[in-house]
């Protein structure tokens, strides 16, 4: 990550930021760029440029990761780079080039890197910390009633009781705070599940879900995280946006169609972390359950399209298997389930503890 | 006063017949869910047939796996629509498993350029019995039969009671045209 201020200061940027502390407007002699606190994405000439993270506030300090040098900054002095994104070395910088600076210069912006502009990771990130909030999200609910049984079981009254049971064990076992995006029948839109974990700042957010196919004897385990619809869809988006989202007169509209970009794209930074928690649950689950693995996937699903943290949705066995759905009405099977789950939130953890799991930049 | 009234009236049945002209007598004229009016198109093309590939779900409900079969329609929408209807009638093979409920109804299926819609009647996600992966399954054994089978169709819309729709049933986004997921015949998304 590189501290934005010194960066601003070397390179004699003009900078403004919205009143929300949210919007942040860079402009050179060439041209200007607009980030997003929290959001990956630069918009530059009209075009949407994805960075390795986010641009984020750390206790006041701004910082952007590393590859805004490359992929923003040429934009707005007029000056191409090849740096890599977390390089620090002199050589590479003077490889790659700062194309008709003198070595003087090249040197003197090296060193200026290591100085005063590298803000370390450790700063930012602190000591590993565990986790400290966790939205658990019990699908369906009202009347999204989800799947249903042959014997009349039904989705959303069976992930609720599962999903109560996993929140007192994790309070209890982990000390950390759980929220339930529903504590009884009522319906609640997906969009706002997912806006109830990015306002709580979770570290982690799980749907929990139960099975169906067309199929009775189709029965075990499966977890997924999150897939982009299609790059041809977000090429599309950029499109739309072009110039828009980048031009101060931007009306309601265009920032309601920004959003909404934002919104699709908020799952990019964390897609491995997703993948590491959904691995975890699917391991637990499987394990401890002793059913058949349906395997960790990816898929388009919109629960999750806007959380700003690891995310995954599991699906705790199919209600459309006659066996299966007599165990999932039982309280002791149910129990076990969710003991299942708290394990895999308790290896998310201590993955977290350890420092095995790099915590996603916020 | 009364020559007024004469002119307010004469104006009146005029405006009635043009409406009632324009009714019935112009061509139809619909209007695509980007909010463009667009004329039907006449309805020039001759009644076609020819073979598609069905996508339906392999026994295991992991993977979509192809079924070969005649199709034939009055007119290319119409052949499209019954490629739709095809699909809804579900497999002849026992080792393949649907993926629309046996009572989805087609509303319509039209084009636009290279995006078709596909408007479905509720019943598809009401009737749908759940799961996250059943769900993928059933959008894109529309999308790909659609995309596979008719290379000029490069998106699919699926439309719910004629409205676009944020899931198709609960899970999966369907709110924008989507494009094949031909990886889905080995069971993975990409």
């Amino acid at each position: 990550m590189i501290d934005l201020q010194s960066l601003i200061d070397f390179f004699d940027l003009r900078s403004s930021m919205d009143v929300l502390g949210e919007r942040l407007d860079l402009v050179g002699s060439r041209g200007s760029c607009r980030l997003l606190l929290e959001s990956p994405l630069v918009l530059s000439r009209g075009l949407f440029t994805v960075m390795s993270g986010p641009f984020v506030n750390s206790s006041g300090r701004l910082a952007i990761p590393f590859d805004f040098l490359t992929k923003a900054l040429p934009a707005l002095t007029g000056r191409s780079s090849s740096l890599a994104a977390g390089d620090l070395t002199l050589g590479e910088v003077g490889s790659g080039g700062f194309k008709g600076q003198s070595p003087d210069e090249l040197s003197k912006f090296a060193s200026f890197i290591r100085r005063d502009q590298y803000v370390p990771e450790e700063i930012l990130q602190k000591e590993p910390k565990g986790l400290s909030v966790v939205v658990l999200d019990p699908g369906h609910g009202g009347r999204s009633l989800g799947a249903r049984g042959s014997t009349g079981t039904v989705e959303k009254d069976l992930v609720l009781s599962v999903s109560e049971k996993l929140k007192q064990k994790l309070e209890e076992g982990l000390g950390i705070k759980v929220v339930l995006t529903r504590t009884a029948d009522y319906y609640v839109g997906l969009k706002e599940r997912t806006a109830i974990a990015n306002n709580n700042r979770a570290d982690l957010f799980l749907s929990v879900h139960a099975n169906a196919t067309f199929r009775r004897d189709i029965d075990g385990y499966e977890t997924y995280y999150m897939s982009f619809r299609s790059t041809d869809k977000q090429a599309r988006s950029y499109a739309e946006v072009e110039n828009k989202a980048l031009g101060v007169k931007g009306g309601e509209d265009d920032k309601a169609l920004l959003e909404a970009i934002l919104w699709d794209m908020a799952q990019t930074s964390y897609l491995k972390e997703s993948n590491e928690l959904a691995s975890m649950v699917q391991k637990r689950i499987v394990g401890e359950l002793r059913g058949r693995d349906r395997g960790v996937r990816q898929a388009p699903l919109a629960v999750l399209m806007g959380a700003r943290m690891p995310a995954a949705l599991v699906e705790i066995g199919y209600i459309s298997n006659p066996e299966q759905e007599v165990r999932l009405n039982r309280k002791s099977h149910q129990d076990q389930i969710a003991m299942a789950l708290y394990r895999a939130v308790e290896d998310y953890h201590r993955g977290l503890l350890r420092g095995e799991i790099k915590r996603g930049q916020r | 006063m009364k020559k007024s009234l004469r002119v307010v009236l004469i104006l009146f049945l005029g405006a009635g017949t043009m409406y009632l002209f324009m009714r019935f007598y112009l061509p139809e004229r619909r209007i695509s869910p980007l909010g463009e009016e667009i004329m039907s198109k006449p309805v020039l093309s001759a009644p076609q047939a020819r073979q598609v590939d069905l996508f339906f779900a392999d026994s295991t409900g992991r993977r979509l796996s192809l079924e070969r079969r005649e199709v034939a329609g009055d007119s290319r929408d119409d052949l499209l629509k019954q490629v739709v209807e095809e699909l809804i009638k579900g497999p002849a093979d026992e080792d393949r498993i649907r993926t629309l409920p046996e009572s989805t109804m087609v509303r319509a299926v039209y084009e636009l350029e290279t995006t078709v819609w596909v408007d479905l009647g509720g019943a598809v996600s009401d009737e749908h019995p759940g799961g996250s992966w059943t769900e993928v399954l059933a959008v894109y054994s529309v999308v790909n039969t659609l995309t596979e089978n008719f290379t000029d169709v490069s998106h699919v819309q699926l439309l719910i009671n004629g409205r676009e729709s944020e899931t198709f049933a609960g899970h999966v986004d369907i709110s924008t045209p989507l494009v094949s997921r031909i990886q889905l015949l080995a069971g993975d998304w990409e």
